[in-house]
């Protein structure tokens, strides 16, 4: 056992608990995942153990040695944000040493050296990177890995991930993996945060179960299937709403050879980066030729949705359609019973109208910008990767908001990396690859999983 | 910012103008009660801080729009200049001196002044030229401008750099004070600036474009027309604020031959306020307070009134890094 927590207590200014008296227990040389729903408090306790924040009450045992100063948390545990905090001009072996360069002559950076070091550290730790490459040339898994080294440089001996895979692809992913994996035979505890099942039957040792604040189960891997395991974080995972034939279908618009159908949801599939952003752009170019009315949920929700410095009641009110809440002047009636049907309707958790958006957890703010969307009626829904980060039953509850757009006859249609998902709602599937659509299929199945997956990578 | 922000921020600047007073003045605990206590000490002084206050309110609304759709277009101390300069001329020129002529002579103004202020903004959309720079260019070259027109045409070759006398004049509100009718002007704009950029869907557009650009573009919104209007809109009440200024009773003359500093006092208030139109009075009023102060320490004791301008810069420097540390944090995960 390297690490300890009992009881930890942490209540925020805003008078949230985000944890409430969580045991976390972590031994040497194993891959802890750490599962839970948005908002269950995975990343504060995480932040805790890294000595980011500190908690109100409980105590964290590290080597067996009660820790009284945060700075010996710092020195020992290192955390790997989603979002990499590296400098893409300069190589690898500068953003390792950053603040930290040999010298010689008191002032001159000793650069033979500064790659002697780095590449003796890579090597330890079987890290396989060039440390003269470039941050920008780097794929995402290889910039997780110099995050890795940044804090093995540093001497720790607990790597914390919190959704290190969110934007990987499955290259990517199978690479960190990897990683972990070499890290883990030298005796280095890994813990990550996750909201993929999958990931977690692949690589983990021993998983936590977080559920609002509190530790439900910690268990073995091995000891459970992945059913059970979802049984216990969600209890269910099927879609409420079923989907309604709808007779009278008519094309909405083409995209390349493509027809986009009214009341069917058309799904575009490819890897990362195989050109939907000038899918997206193509949509949007043919629906304001065609004067058609278009709903669109961006693939980041912050910078392309929504606007941070506003209320939640401000960021549910839809440009497009401001026209319902009064002429000139917004009928301050109208408003707060928009805002009241809208939050029952999505079930968005928040404190009152006049709360700041970004003080919301991810699933809540995914929710507000699609009721504000989806509360618009419009000729096509276009939703990129809208579970992008969020836990299974926030993702089931978006899907089930789709499907009903599509019962109620607006053509849908959803970018999504997630395979499974495609599959159960959408009447057709088309693959991507290089910018182009490469594979239709109607009515997809289960058996066709392995074609699809066959037609995302070029030969 | 919370208000314990701003609260410690004002604790600063007056521990260092205070400390400053005890520097260059012979008599400084006298200095510091000239500055900080007379202005409440008389109502004639009290009238003053109300009468300083009216010319904010119109420049610190007029800030409020500007700010708000994420420009920092700093021309409203060219737009006050050149409202004031107009209503000069008109003021001037006319012989009839009755109602309608002080309204066209202010609407005018206001009019002119944001013909001024749609300058910077329009570089900036054609040709990315910042609006900063050209904006506070602007203001100097409208600076001389003015001053050459007042020399030329309307100079009274009796007096110095005076113009003839006024003809049109605000009324008076309260008798032995020169609180002007202006005052409920600078009302009725507070309350109709708040509605418009609170209340509205244009209000809206302003205010999603001065935070994410990008959603507003993806809504359809009309960018350039929403950016230029609401800019319009803050020239038109600098404008209008330099001309009510002019027509007040406080001024017989036209003799403005340096800036009044009401633009860029400007953009502390809608700063502080976070260009709420609502909250301007209240910065308004504390602004025109230390400006009221200064001048009655200047005339009666040996310390000069640019203490106040130090107390000022304190207050921008603190606020205007807070804001740019507040940009570069990053978004919060919970």
């Amino acid at each position: 056992m390297i690490l300890e927590c009992r009881e930890i207590y942490k209540k925020f200014d805003n008078g949230v608990i985000a944890n409430d008296n969580i045991n976390f227990i972590v031994d040497s040389g194993e891959i802890h995942a750490l599962l839970g729903e948005n908002g269950a408090g995975k990343t504060t306790l995480m932040k805790i153990i890294a000595g980011e924040l500190s908690c109100d009450s409980g105590f964290i045992v590290l080597n067996e040695k009660k820790i009284e100063n945060k700075l010996d948390l710092f020195a020992n545990i290192g955390m790997i944000h989603q979002h990499f905090e590296l400098i893409n001009e300069f190589d690898i072996a500068e953003n390792i040493l950053l603040g930290n360069m040999p010298v010689k002559k008191g002032f001159i950076v000793d650069k033979i050296r500064m790659y002697e070091l780095i590449d003796r550290l890579l090597k330890t730790h079987d890290i396989h990177l060039n440390s003269h490459d470039k941050i920008s040339d780097l794929s995402l898994a290889d910039r997780c890995k110099v995050e890795i080294a940044k804090a093995l440089y540093k001497g720790v001996q607990i790597l914390i991930f919190d959704e290190p895979t969110a934007s990987f692809n499955e290259n990517e992913k199978k690479e960190l993996f990897k990683q972990f994996k070499r890290l883990s035979n030298k005796g280095l505890s890994i813990i990550f945060i996750t909201h993929k099942l999958e990931e977690v039957m692949q690589i983990a040792d021993k998983i936590t179960i977080i559920e609002s604040g509190t530790n439900k189960a910690t268990f073995m891997t091995a000891s459970k299937n992945i059913d059970e395991i979802s049984q216990l974080l969600f209890g269910k995972i099927n879609f409420d709403v079923q989907r309604e034939i709808i007779e009278e279908k008519k094309e909405i618009i083409k995209i390349d050879n493509l027809p986009v159908n009214s009341g069917e949801i058309t799904t575009l599939i490819g890897l990362d980066k195989n050109g939907y952003g000038e899918i997206i752009a193509r949509i949007f170019e043919k629906c304001s030729e065609k004067k058609l009315k278009i709903s669109y949920i961006p693939e980041n929700r912050l910078s392309d949705g929504l606007v941070k410095e506003m209320s939640v009641e401000e960021n549910l009110v839809n440009l497009k359609n401001s026209s319902k809440f009064g002429k000139w002047i917004f009928n301050k009636r109208i408003l707060k019973s928009y805002f009241n049907e809208q939050v029952i309707l999505y079930d968005i958790k928040i404190k009152g109208s006049k709360q700041k958006i970004d003080e919301l957890s991810g699933g809540n703010m995914q929710k507000v910008l699609i009721a504000r969307e989806l509360s618009y009626v419009s000729d096509i829904v276009l939703a990129v990767y809208p579970d992008r980060g969020l836990d299974k039953k926030t993702s089931l509850f978006i899907m089930d908001k789709l499907i009903e757009k599509a019962n109620e006859n607006t053509a849908v249609i959803l970018i999504t990396p997630n395979i499974d998902d495609a599959i159960n709602i959408s009447d057709k599937i088309c693959v991507l690859l290089d910018h182009k659509i490469n594979y239709i299929i109607e009515n997809p199945s289960k058996n066709d999983i392995a074609k699809i997956k066959e037609k995302m990578i070029r030969k | 910012m919370k208000n314990k922000k701003i609260i410690k921020t004002f604790f600063i600047s007056i521990l260092v103008a205070i400390i400053l007073i005890f520097i260059f003045s012979k008599n400084p605990i006298y200095s510091i009660r000239l500055f900080f206590i007379a202005p409440f000490t008389k109502f004639r002084y009290f009238a003053n801080i109300i009468e300083n206050m009216i010319p904010l309110i119109f420049t610190g609304v007029g800030m409020c729009f500007i700010l708000s759709c994420g420009e920092f277009n700093l021309a409203s101390e060219g737009c006050f200049h050149i409202g004031g300069f107009t209503a000069a001329c008109i003021s001037v020129l006319t012989t009839n001196i009755c109602i309608h002529n002080t309204v066209v002579a202010v609407i005018v103004s206001g009019i002119i002044a944001s013909i001024i202020i749609i300058i910077p903004a329009v570089i900036k959309m054609k040709s990315g030229g910042s609006e900063l720079v050209s904006s506070i260019m602007l203001n100097f070259i409208i600076l001389h401008l003015t001053n050459y027109l007042l020399m030329k045409y309307i100079r009274d070759p009796m007096t110095g750099y005076g113009s003839y006398e006024l003809n049109l004049e605000l009324k008076t509100l309260i008798s032995n004070t020169r609180i002007h009718s202006g005052l409920i002007i600078a009302s009725i704009v507070i309350i109709f600036a708040y509605i418009l950029l609170y209340k509205t869907k244009f209000g809206l557009e302003i205010r999603i474009i001065g935070n994410n650009k990008k959603y507003a573009e993806i809504s359809g919104v009309n960018i350039s027309f929403v950016l230029l209007t609401s800019q319009w809109i803050g020239g038109f009440l600098a404008g209008m604020g330099g001309a009510i200024e002019l027509l007040s009773p406080i001024y017989i003359r036209y003799s403005w031959t340096n800036l009044l500093g009401f633009g860029w006092d400007a953009i502390i208030i809608a700063i502080l306020a976070k260009n709420n139109p609502l909250k301007v009075p209240i910065y308004a009023f504390m602004l025109a307070y230390i400006r009221t102060g200064s001048y009655i320490m200047e005339r009666l004791s040996d310390v000069s009134s640019d203490i106040a301008l130090i107390f000022q810069a304190i207050i921008i420097i603190v606020f205007i890094s807070d804001i740019f540390m507040k940009k570069n944090k990053g978004v919060k995960s919970c």
